[in-house]
């Protein structure tokens, strides 16, 4: 073998190796970049599909913010609204004390006082009773004669209704005690407004707030 | 002479061999590193787009509450405005009521 033949298969073998060598580096080069691109797009798959999930569960809570923001202010402005309501139905009932107030200043009112304390005193059962009635009330001039007969025939219990001492700490009407304590029936005017007001309120609402022009 | 052609032909195979096994251990380095990257390149891309989404839904939590601060005050001067209207309205039948309620209750005992 001449040497450059020699020469040209020393080359050769040298030159097919680092071929081989390169093309086995280049593979590994290309089965890495494979490993990194699947790895990327697995990370990638995995987190849009918790992603999508996650931005859906937000779009459900800001959902359910807006929603329950609005429904507590709609409450709200409810409890706002009735509460005015409240509010001014109880300054008719303040403006109604007034009128009665002054009412009881009047003749008319007797009879009315008369029929409270005979109303009280059949609910009481009759028998020996004290009307309580204010310092101003206490100074008329009452039938409790009558009223006790009244009483008496309405009941079948002998009555005797006597003015008490103590004077009532109301605007006006009477308070109904048996002479033991035992038993008491509240009719004074406080008292009627309150035993009415359920079936006031409803009118005065519509009295109020009902619009006239 | 023979003997010398056949040394120098396999020192090249040699020499082929121990390149072709220094690329075989290259090869392997570069795989395992590359599995080694291939984790970090998924925590992080899992990380970056979770962190968006995450962003993404806070962006949109944030804007709900501002949307819902907005329709609240909206209600709330709704309210407002009620309750002037109710004040208005009252006011010029304070004294009709009154009077019609002290005339119901009087003429209940009467």
């Amino acid at each position: 073998m001449s040497e450059s033949r020699q020469e040209a298969l020393i080359e050769k073998i040298l030159h097919d190796a680092k071929k081989e060598a390169d093309e086995t580096i280049e593979r590994s080069r290309k089965t890495a970049q494979g490993v990194l691109d699947e790895k990327r797009e697995e990370a990638k798959k995995k987190a849009e599909g918790e992603s999508e999930s996650l931005v859906k569960a937000s779009e459900g809570q800001a959902r359910s913010i807006v929603e329950s923001s609005i429904a507590n202010s709609r409450i709200r402005m409810n409890w706002v609204i009735l509460s005015e309501k409240e509010k001014i139905i109880e300054r008719v009932f303040g403006e109604v004390k007034k009128k009665l107030r002054e009412f009881t200043r009047t003749n008319e009112y007797d009879k009315i006082l008369e029929s409270l304390i005979e109303e009280g005193a059949v609910a009481a059962g009759g028998g020996e009773l004290q009307v309580h009635l204010n310092s101003y009330d206490c100074q008329r001039n009452l039938a409790l004669d009558q009223l006790s007969d009244n009483v008496e025939k309405a009941t079948g219990v002998r009555t005797m209704l006597r003015k008490a001492t103590d004077p009532a700490n109301t605007i006006g009407g009477a308070l109904i005690k048996s002479k033991d304590g035992k038993v008491a029936v509240d009719n004074s005017l406080e008292a009627v407004i309150e035993s009415r007001r359920k079936d006031l309120e409803p009118k005065i609402s519509t009295l109020l707030f009902t619009k006239t022009d | 002479m023979v003997d010398r052609v056949l040394a120098k032909i396999r020192d090249a195979e040699k020499k082929a061999e121990e390149n072709l096994a220094e690329a075989l251990k290259q090869a392997k380095k570069i795989e395992r590193e590359a599995s080694i990257e291939a984790m970090r390149v998924y925590d992080e891309t899992y990380a970056e787009i979770k962190k968006r989404a995450r962003e993404k839904a806070d962006e949109i939590v944030k804007k709900a509450k501002a949307d819902a601060e907005t329709e609240a005050q909206k209600i709330i001067a709704q309210a407002e405005v009620e309750v002037k209207k109710l004040r208005e309205t009252a006011e010029r039948n304070i004294a009709k009521a009154a009077e019609q309620v002290f005339k119901e209750i009087i003429s209940f005992r009467g």
